[in-house]
Parts: structure tokens; sequence; C-alpha cells
């Protein structure tokens, strides 16, 4: 019995994407919290396929992957707020126009790559087994960054996610920490590319925080069980994974999938249980 | 009046292409070397074979650049005009260049001569029941390669088939030399040491012929990336079956090669070349490669 749970672990590869999804998803989580309150999830879609050209960028130039990917989607945030400002388009039009296009941009750059471009698509889909230490070490570092953020703007950022009319109101510089709510999202993003991939990130930062929502309406409590959520699907998917012999970064959104939908179920259940008034 | 840009285009580009289409039609199109026989070909392996034997009576162009990756390659408009324009084309088959039969129905050319040099030689088929495409890594059957390749441009080329024949049996012989000379290096390395991991599975038949065993690869096809539980089952094989080292190809990036070997603690080389000649002179003809690689192989496993 506990042989097959410490099995899987008997290589570093493996303790690594332990220890690296476990990681990432608790950041996403705390991130993610803010996303579902504000309702910002096609953002956070955008701004990792919007990473997509940084990554490639890099791998052209041999240079580091996260520091291009950030700087792509840091920019797509901030061009999404221009584009929407600046002219009558509508904010998610906006987030259309920039994220396809950086995507494509991405693509495009891909197609001049005349070797083995398959580690490219490890970035859209994930690869929780190639973390080595110094991304572990990255993750690390960005992570208590985020962290340590949220823990010092933990008051302004709940106000500004709650009742930006009243924070305006009462002084705070609501743009300023909209941009750095965007940024946080960003670097959030960024870390997560290695292990979920491009495409699947987005699931990590909304599904947890989303299941939490559905068990509880005060803040504090909704970012802790968003987190434990995540950890839980992270380990779950990882051994997962293993055992099914499956893809691992689609192992862990689908285990946060099915706890959503289990938790949205035992609350129709109860809901349907109560007597009526 | 101005003209439209549309009908400058049209009245330029329309006798153009007539002229064009009209050189086409002909046999022996004219260019600056007007009696080469256009040869196009998928692998720079290949491509090296097939000049090795059709000299300067031939012009090759091998569709995947040096450096590219076979399995995965995506063609060009260009390469697509380049079968359009080729005499003959020559390719590996056995499922390598999935994307090789699209390209030449795209060329649309009735009547192209077409060789698979792979075709009737025996092959290794896989647990998917697909034959392994990396023939040529065994010398003997690169010789068997090289017999169609003369027999094929002596067909196209009738004129010049002495000139293929008698360069065919003098490159044929460097091989013997090649072949022999392999055997004697392998030879050096313990007979239970001769065990080889690599990236892909592009060794069974350089294995069975100079007594090694495979004992892994970390993707079953290019493209393919393995599971938690693949990774983890090889990683195991390595350790238990004493492999003293693994192998990475110079296409691939070698960050899952260097992992896997610091993980299980073995030794790592990462510039094996299989599919595609290398740029530098350590392996840029069919016969430098086979030296490179058996080299790199004997330092590492002896």
């Amino acid at each position: 019995m506990i042989e097959s749970f410490v099995a899987p672990f008997e290589f570093g590869f493996m303790q690594r994407a332990l220890v690296g999804g476990v990681l990432v998803a608790a950041i996403c989580a705390l991130v993610g919290t803010y996303v579902v309150l504000r309702g910002q999830a096609f953002v956070g879609d955008a701004l990792a396929h919007a990473a997509f050209p940084g990554v490639v960028i890099a791998y052209l130039l041999k240079g580091n992957i996260y520091l291009g990917a950030t700087v792509f989607a840091v920019a797509t945030a901030l061009g999404i707020g221009l584009v929407s400002r600046r002219s009558r388009v509508s904010y998610d039009t906006a987030i259309g126009i920039m994220f396809a296009g950086a995507f494509a941009l991405g693509v495009l750059l891909m197609s001049t790559i005349q070797g083995y471009t398959v580690d490219l698509f490890g970035f859209l889909f994930g690869n929780v087994l190639g973390i080595s230490r110094r991304d572990l070490l990255l993750v690390g570092l960005l992570g208590a960054l985020v962290v340590l953020t949220v823990v010092l703007l933990y008051k302004e950022l709940l106000l500004l996610s709650f009742d930006p009319i009243v924070a305006e109101a009462m002084g705070y510089p609501v743009q300023a920490l909209n941009y750095l709510l965007l940024g946080l999202m960003a670097l959030t993003i960024v870390i997560s590319i290695q292990a979920v991939g491009i495409i699947l990130v987005v699931a990590l930062l909304v599904t947890p925080s989303a299941t939490a929502s559905l068990l509880t309406e005060r803040f504090f409590r909704m970012m802790l069980l968003g987190i434990l959520l995540a950890v839980l699907a992270a380990v779950i998917g990882l051994y997962l994974s293993y055992y099914l012999n499956v893809a691992s970064g689609a192992a862990i959104v689908l285990v946060s999938t099915c706890l959503f939908f289990l938790v949205l179920a035992s609350r129709r259940l109860r809901i349907a249980a109560k007597p009526r008034a | 009046m101005r003209t439209s840009p549309a009908l400058t285009a049209i009245t330029t580009l329309l006798p153009l292409a007539i002229i064009l289409a009209a050189c086409e039609s002909r046999p022996a199109r004219q260019s600056a070397t007007p009696h080469k026989l256009t040869v196009v070909t998928t692998l720079s392996v290949l491509a090296d074979l097939i000049e090795q034997v059709g000299g300067d009576k031939v012009q090759v162009k091998a569709l995947v650049p040096p450096g590219g990756e076979v399995h995965t390659y995506q063609p060009t408009p260009n390469d697509i005009k380049a079968v359009a324009q080729a005499g003959i084309v020559f390719y590996n088959g056995a499922h390598l260049e999935e994307w090789i039969d699209g390209t030449i129905r795209s060329a649309g050319k009735q009547d192209l001569p077409i060789v698979v040099l792979s075709q009737g030689l025996p092959t290794i088929v896989e647990a998917d029941n697909r034959p392994n495409p990396h023939l040529w890594l065994d010398v003997a059957k690169a010789k068997a390669y090289v017999e169609k390749i003369r027999d094929a441009l002596a067909n196209v080329d009738g004129a010049n088939a002495a000139y293929y024949s008698d360069r065919a049996r003098a490159y044929l012989a460097q091989l013997d030399e090649l072949d022999a000379w392999i055997q004697t290096e392998v030879d050096k390395i313990p007979r239970a040491r001769r065990k080889l991991v690599t990236f892909h599975d592009a060794f069974p038949y350089f294995a069975r012929r100079y007594g090694f065993s495979v004992h892994g690869f970390i993707v079953a096809s290019p493209g393919k990336e393995p599971s938690a539980r693949e990774l983890t089952d090889l990683a195991r094989r390595i350790k238990r079956e004493e492999v003293p080292a693994v192998f990475a190809e110079s296409q691939f990036n070698p960050k899952a090669m260097e992992v896997l070997a610091r993980d299980t603690g073995v030794r790592v080389v990462t510039n094996l070349y299989t599919d595609s000649l290398g740029s530098g002179p350590e392996a840029n003809t069919y016969i430098a490669l086979m030296k490179h690689d058996v080299s790199q192989i004997v330092k590492a496993l002896r």
C-alpha cells in the first residue's frame, strides 16, 4: 500500500514534478481568487497565450524562456488596457485582438525553426516532468514575490476586487492597483506554463478558486480553500498520470474540474433536500 | 492615365509563365548547368549517398536541411516547387517521412520517377506494427541503398550509366572498409557494456549488425512526449540493467536526456548524428557521421 504511494517518486524528475506542481497550483489559486471575483478568466487565458511568442523567441535566441514569456505577457496586459482605453473597442474585444495576434506571432516564429519544435509544443500543453532544479528555484522565487505582494497589499486588493468605486473614493490608486493585479496574473501564468502549459493554465487559475467560492463567501477562507483544492488536484493528478499512463498537466486540470462538479452537485443536492420554508 | 498594378502584373507575368511552362515540359531544363540531373531527396544523409554515386552529373537537394528533424518536418512551398522541378525523387520510406506523399501529390508532376530506398529490404517491426525506418545506420543496408541509387540513376540518365556504376563500385568498397572499421572499434567495448539508451528509437539496425542491445529510448516516436510512467520505467531499467551511458541525438533538445542521466547517475553524450548530417566536418558525410557516432559510443561505453 505504502509502496504504491512512494513508487512514483523514486527518481528526481518525479520529485521535482511534485514540488513544482504543488507550488504552481498553490500560487495559481492564490491569485485565482482575485481573478474569479473580478470575472477576469478571459484575461488570464489571453495573457497565457500572449506569452507564447516570448517563449519561442527565447528558444530561438537560446535565452531564458521565463524572461521571454514574462516580457510578452506583461506587454500584452498593458496593451489590452491601452487599446480598450484609447479606442471605442470594448475590453473583451481588445483582449481578443491582442492575444490572438500575439499567439499568431508565436506560431509564425515557430514555423521558421528548422530543428525539433516539439519542445515548444511542450510549452503549449505543459511538461511537468521536464522541470529542472533551476526552473524550480525560479518558480519558488517568483512565487514568493507574488505571495509577498498579496500579503503586503491584502487590504487594498481586497477592496479593489469587491468595490472598486469605494476604493477610488477612499483615495486608493485604483488604476495602479489594477495594473499590479494584471502583473501578478502575468507572473503567475509564466511560472505555470512549464507545469500545465499555455492552453490549460487558465484552468489552474480559475477552477480551484471557483470551487472554493461555492463553499464559502468569506474572502480569506475562499483563498485558503482554493489553495487546498489546487494542491489536492496537483497531487492526485500526478498520481493518476503515473498509474494511468496519461499526460500529467491534463490530469491535474481534469482532477480540478472533477472537484468543481463534485462540489457543485453536492451543493445542489443539499439545497434540493432542504424543506421549503 | 495610370494603368492598374494588377493589369501590369498580369501583362508581365503571363508571357513569363508561358515561357516557364514551355521550359518545364522539356526533359532537360535549361539552366547554368545544362546536363545535370536534378535529384530531390528528404534527408541530408541520403543526399550524401546520392552525391557519392552521382558525382558531378547530378544536382542533389535535400528537403530537410542539416540539423533539421525529419519525423516532424513541415514542408515549405519551396519544397513542393523543388519536387515539381526534379528529374527523380529518392526518399527513405518505412514511415520516416510521413509528409512526403502529400508533398509529391501537391507537386503534381506526372510520371516523376520515385524511389523508396527502404522498399524490399527486411525491416525490424516495432511494437506498434510499424517498421523502424533507420536502416542506413547499418552499413550493409546503406550499401543496399547505394545499389538502388546506382540503378535508378542509370535508369533515368542512361547516357551516364557507366559513370554511375564506376563511382558506386568505388564507394561500395569504401563502405566495406567502414563496416570492418566499425566492427573492430566496437570490439573494444566489453561485451556486457554494449548497451544503448538513446533519445529516439534510431539504433535497432545498428545494434543488430554490430552486437549491441537497445535498452530503451525517451520517445517512442519523435513528437510524442513520454508519460511519467514511461520515463520512470526507463530510469529503472537504466539502473537495473547497469547501462553505462545514455545518448542523445544532435537534432533534439538534450535537456530530457541530461536530466535522466543526472537522476540515474550515468554518463551522457548529446551529439550523436542519426537522421541528419552535421554542418561541421565531424559529420558532413555519411561515412564521417558513422565514424563520429561509433567513436562517441566506444568512448562512452568502453
